[in-house]
């Protein structure tokens, strides 16, 4: 399979950009690690990221997609050091991950918010909690109050800062992690299935949330979800097989190849079943049809309508 | 058959506080029945199951097995979890045999079954859920996401439950891995006539599996019909946190433009059909 989107292309033949520019710049980015049996002898070697490269430039919003296993969550991991390659490079802000050095920079830079909300709750009050990563960057006490405050704020999770974070919903909890990480003023929220384990208004606020910060605070984002209708509104879309990018774009340039999809074991937004659906009987509506507005215009115009009176 | 809540109310205390999480609530799950089930975080589902398997007893009102009461002296906790199977939301966590084939022995095991039974269910069940014969002998930790969360499920399967209830059975699965696991239920409902109750909280595969939908908010039951009827809920929907499939609002714009919808389309296949139709196209 070869990758099809532009940004591909010009990994392939490894260009110079200037570093600063790019939020994101992996090349070549492998990570291997071995899987063992119960004794701990190792059974083989498994490529969980083979070879990416990926660049994302600062204040994008990106969505990554693939199927259990394909190496979304490997990747994302090396985006805020938690793992380093085994081969390649990545930067963040120009800043190489496997340089020791970097770490606390980069962790301070790009945050990650996880899928289970129960786990990234470490204090019994919310915005303690929010206040436990600026502490621990070394942030002076009084800024500390003020930053939790305004991320507390810009998540609305403002008139919930006395309370116990156990009291909180699961789209609640994943919005004060997402304080948490806003707190230590990043450049690029990372977030791994974070909407998976939520119910659909608590997707939707984190979803909203996290399109503000990106809007209005020029926030750059990585969403790796399993949702198509999260990915529509991506900027770019990165698809992953088997540790590689299958296939990278817009939105409407990836879910346009519906059979490169399918051998990524992802699926079309429901919208662009229909559409496609209807143009295969002989409809006239375009190959790929994104959103419900543009459904509608084109059902509309299709003559699906009876003549109104 | 049949499992039934009767009135039933549940509480938590905690710290002097007491919460109610189901408030006089009543259900009845047919046999043969496929039911998803849905509502807010909070809105007692997961209370709910722990009743429906005993795991929790109702602070008033019943839970009857068979018009049995389960709470009587005479009726035994193990049948009720033998008979009444719960699948725990990311089961494979609890996955702690030695091996695939006796983790998935332990549920028949404990029920008191004779040997050859215990073999003879857990090799079916491994075989219902697609684990092959090579990885009978392999330890479950070095299984696939995937993989193990059908060894958990076969190690409910193996107790031959009449109902089967899972939390959030697809949660974290890639759309293809839900699938595969709702053909798995599916066909488990359509040939052995298993009751299964699952929740879920993607509207499009209760869309797209559920004959029966359930609808809870504030521990209480608020919806309860076919999935068709319940998704022309719109609002009411939303206003609990829910919404409907994506393909139901779309349908609803379009008939709110005047597009004469005459049937409630809940997938993406009978909105495409639905379409083609009202244009006077032949469907295939």
């Amino acid at each position: 399979m070869k990758g099809l989107g532009s940004e591909k292309m010009m990994g392939e033949s490894k260009p110079k950009p200037e570093k600063a520019k790019l939020m994101i710049d992996a090349r070549g980015v492998t990570h291997e690690y071995s899987r063992r049996d119960a004794e701990g002898n190792v059974m083989g070697i498994i490529q969980a990221v083979d070879g990416v490269d990926l660049q994302v430039t600062p204040g994008e919003f990106v969505a990554v997609l693939g199927a259990n296993g394909s190496g979304k969550s490997t990747l994302a991991k090396h985006i805020n050091a938690l793992l380093v390659p085994t081969e390649g490079t990545l930067y963040v802000d120009g800043k190489d991950t496997g340089n020791q050095e970097n770490v606390l920079a980069i962790r301070q830079l790009a945050g990650m918010v996880f899928q289970n909300p129960d786990n990234q709750i470490v204090s019994n009050v919310v915005e303690e909690d929010v206040g436990f990563g600026p502490e621990n960057i070394g942030v002076p006490s009084e800024k500390i109050l003020e930053r939790v405050e305004e991320s507390l704020k810009s998540v609305g999770m403002y008139e919930y800062r006395k309370q116990s974070p156990n009291r909180l919903s699961g789209g609640q909890k994943q919005r004060v992690a997402i304080a948490g990480i806003m707190a230590m003023h990043p450049r690029c929220i990372v977030l791994d299935e974070a909407t998976s384990m939520l119910d659909p208004s608590g997707r939707k606020n984190v979803l909203d949330t996290v399109r503000k910060l990106n809007r209005e605070e020029g926030i750059t984002v990585v969403l790796i979800t399993h949702y198509m209708e999260e990915a529509v509104e991506a900027d770019r879309i990165f698809v992953m097989r088997q540790g590689k990018v299958a296939l990278s774009g817009t939105p409407r340039e990836v879910f346009g190849k519906p059979e490169i999809l399918e051998a990524c074991r992802v699926e079309l937004p429901d919208i662009t079943k229909i559409g496609l659906g209807l143009r295969r009987a002989g409809l006239d509506i375009p190959k790929v049809v994104l959103t419900e507005e543009e459904l509608l215009s084109c059902v509309t115009g299709s003559g699906a309508f009876p003549e109104k009176a | 058959m049949s499992l039934q809540l009767k009135n039933v109310s549940f509480y938590y205390e905690s710290g002097g506080e007491r919460k109610q999480a189901l408030r006089n609530l009543s259900l009845e799950i047919g046999s043969n029945e496929l039911i998803g089930l849905v509502g807010q975080t909070g809105s007692g589902k997961s209370t709910l199951l722990q009743l429906l398997n005993g795991l929790e007893r109702p602070w008033e009102g019943r839970v009857l097995l068979d018009g049995r009461d389960v709470a009587a002296k005479d009726f035994s906790r193990k049948e009720l979890c033998g008979r009444v199977g719960l699948v725990f939301q990311y089961p494979e966590h609890q996955l702690f045999g030695a091996t695939v084939v006796e983790d998935v022995q332990f549920g028949p095991r404990n029920l008191g079954w004779e040997p050859l039974e215990v073999e003879l269910s857990a090799f079916q069940a491994l075989k219902d859920v697609g684990i092959g014969e090579d990885l009978l002998d392999v330890s479950p930790l070095a299984l696939s996401g995937g993989q193990k969360r059908r060894v958990a499920l076969a190690g409910v399967l193996a107790m031959k439950p009449e109902y089967l209830i899972l939390d959030e059975p697809m949660a974290g699965l890639d759309p293809a891995g839900r699938r595969e696991v709702f053909q798995m239920l599916l066909k488990l409902h359509r040939e052995r006539n298993m009751s299964i109750l699952f929740v879920s909280h993607s509207m499009e595969d209760v869309a797209e599996y559920a004959e029966r939908v359930i609808v809870m908010h504030q521990g209480k039951v608020v919806l309860d019909g076919a999935a068709r009827q319940i998704f022309r809920f719109e609002k009411e929907l939303e206003q609990i946190g829910l919404r409907v499939p994506q393909t139901a609002r779309f349908m609803h714009r379009l008939r709110d433009d005047g597009f004469p919808l005459k049937e409630e389309c809940i997938t993406p296949q009978e909105a495409v059909e639905c379409i083609l139709r009202q244009r006077g196209k032949s469907v295939r």
